[in-house]
């Protein structure tokens, strides 16, 4: 919202063709906005609105001072001196928000938190933590007062303000007529099926972790209804170490058909992380390799455990026990510095060289898919690699891009590379089929 | 908490900018950046895989104290701006040179002070001592590869531009240069 007023604000400018640059400071804006984050390690969601306390061309910094001027106590960390409330399309106020928090941004050096405002713009922003939904299409409007029982009122915001938040809990349930459904029996006839679903995206809500559940289910009048399907899942995910980004899940599912003729659990699990690249030194940073980034590791455990199962003609009889376990590696922004003085300088017009020489970077995709109970013609347990390695070349270090490939680059080749790539991939929804493939192509850099 | 003076204000600015590239140490190119070049650099370019964004929150989470959404990552372009989203450093410039300002600007309103002719606030211009004393407190506050002789100069000529509100100052310097 407020970006939108300052663009808005810009173009009314340039029109007018007046200077506006101090204006554009002080061009009101909101300081108040929504926000939705991930508190970690519990990686529980947060929907929050931000409070920009040191805004001064709203008057809030101003306000603030005044707040603290007038009464000594007044704490910005209190909830008590915020209220919250849901304005309808008329603007009028139909119930208020629960402010569970106040969640003050930025440390007082060296590591804790600051507890409250020192009227010179320190902290500058707050988060005040909602406790209540808020349905999309509401408007929100915020009251900061000088005194705990908000009998005054030091600022207001616009009421304008509306917040996209992920649903924690939705539901749906919609009935269809499917006329000539097939069944298991092979027959087709005329059915009502029931399409349900359900997800609550955090089930305990100041649990160190993060506890979900979902189902999607699709219920027939006909138990024989090919298409019935049910799949509840319930899973939980953390961080493993406080400061480090290694978060881990755990998931079960149970899903089938509505008979559980066809019925099995399913248990996954994975972590994924980065490794600690500020140790590499110089190792990949030198003159013949230079990884600026380190990659991104993951492991990925899956053991499928089924009941029962419903063979017909289309679906042949499978093992009872599958594991997969599925480690995999993911490493890009790789440069070799060292080409860039091999290869020649590309000759520019007129046979003068260009200034740019042709250099090479990388990105390297690895993994493998273990099997134990997937046993080879050998009897011996299966095992399964993969990978895809690119070579990428700016277009900039082709003399011809600017004004060859003009319906490509817009005649701009430095926002765009060329990637040549060969992967040896195995697909693990098609029983692990293997295919190898080069691929070729122009990409626009980001 | 013990109020923080107009300076340590500017400086803890600094501090969080310093805090920002320290959460960024994994990228080996970004940790070697100097303070200013870490300030403008791209945030997209920086931290290009979802892996290595949250892994940016979660330590800016604990230092500098921001609870930070992956959407701030695109909808700020450089580390500067989503520090100034937080902590805008606007004001702690402007409170700065608030109390330096010439009589009735120092207990008055920052808006007002904003909106202030850069004439009446600073009389004098940039040769003005009470210009030159303002000049003295941001070079002790603001690292001087931010704040380089050759930006300072930049600075003062906007103090001299006649037309020039103080909203156009404060601006000049929180651009960093």
């Amino acid at each position: 919202m407020r970006r939108t007023n300052c663009n808005l604000f810009i173009v009314a400018c340039l029109v007018a063709g007046v200077a506006c640059a101090s204006q554009l400071v002080l061009a009101q804006s909101s300081p108040i906005s929504a926000t939705s984050f991930v508190r970690y390690p519990s990686l529980s969601p947060v929907t929050a609105i931000e409070v920009q306390l040191a805004d001064v061309p709203s008057g809030l910094f101003d306000a603030v001072k005044t707040a603290l001027n007038d009464n000594p106590n007044w704490n910005c960390a209190s909830p008590a001196y915020y209220k919250a409330t849901v304005l309808n399309s008329a603007n009028v106020a139909i119930r208020s928000l629960k402010v569970s928090a106040v969640r003050i941004q930025g440390v007082d050096p060296p590591l804790d938190r600051f507890t409250r405002c020192d009227g010179s713009g320190i902290p500058g922003t707050i988060d005040l933590v909602l406790a209540s939904q808020i349905n999309p299409g509401e408007n929100v409007q915020v009251f900061i007062y000088g005194d705990i029982g908000q009998g005054k009122q030091i600022f207001k915001s616009d009421g304008k303000l509306s917040i996209t938040t992920s649903q924690l809990f939705a539901f749906s349930a919609s009935p269809q007529a499917a006329p000539g459904e097939s069944l298991t029996n092979g027959k087709t006839r005329d059915v009502g099926q029931l399409s349900v679903s359900f997800s609550d995206s955090n089930l305990l809500g100041s649990s160190p972790m993060n506890i979900y559940a979902k189902s999607t289910d699709l219920m027939s009048t006909d138990e024989r209804d090919s298409k019935s399907a049910f799949a509840v899942t319930v899973g939980g995910q953390w961080g493993i170490t406080p400061r480090w980004y290694f978060p881990m899940h755990i998931e079960e599912t149970v899903q089938g058909n509505q008979a559980a003729s066809n019925l099995s659990a399913v248990t996954s699990l994975g972590v994924t992380t980065l490794l600690p690249w500020s140790t590499s030194g110089n190792l990949a940073n030198n003159e013949v390799i230079r990884a600026p980034l380190p990659p991104d590791v993951s492991l990925a455990l899956q053991y499928t455990h089924r009941i029962n199962q419903l063979v017909t003609s289309k679906s042949p009889l499978l093992s009872v026990n599958d594991l997969s376990l599925n480690p995999s590696l993911s490493w890009s922004s790789i440069d070799f510095p060292f080409v860039c003085h091999l290869l020649p300088l590309q000759k520019g017009a007129g046979g003068k060289t260009s200034s740019s020489p042709i250099c090479l970077g990388t990105e390297l995709d690895l993994g493998l898919w273990y099997l134990p109970f997937d046993l080879t013609s050998q009897k011996s347990q299966k095992v399964e690699g993969y990978g895809d390695i690119s070579i990428l070349v700016p277009l900039a270090s082709f003399s011809f891009a600017s004004k060859a490939l003009t319906f490509v680059t817009k005649g701009d080749p430095v926002k765009y590379q060329v990637r040549v790539k060969y992967a040896d991939s195995v697909n693990a929804v098609n029983n692990y089929a293997r295919t190898k493939q080069w691929t070729y192509g122009i990409e626009l850099l980001k | 908490m013990a109020s923080l003076t107009p300076a340590q204000s500017v400086a803890l600015w600094f501090t969080y900018l310093r805090d920002l590239q320290a959460d960024c140490g994994f990228n080996t190119t970004i940790s070697r950046m100097d303070l200013l070049t870490f300030a403008n650099a791209k945030i997209s370019s920086a931290l290009p895989t979802d892996n290595e964004k949250n892994q940016f929150i979660v330590a800016a989470q604990a230092s500098p104290g921001f609870d930070l959404s992956t959407n701030d990552l695109t909808t700020y372009s450089s580390f500067e701006a989503l520090l100034d989203h937080f902590n805008p450093l606007t004001t702690y410039v402007g409170v700065l040179l608030q109390v330096q300002s010439a009589n009735p600007f120092p207990g008055g309103a920052a808006a007002d002070f904003w909106k202030a002719p850069v004439s009446t606030a600073f009389p004098g211009g940039s040769e003005g001592a009470q210009w030159q004393s303002a000049l003295a407190a941001l070079t002790s506050a603001i690292p001087a590869v931010c704040f380089t002789a050759a930006f300072q100069v930049k600075v003062n000529a906007a103090v001299d531009s006649a037309q020039n509100k103080m909203s156009d100052v404060i601006s000049e310097i929180a651009v960093l240069g």
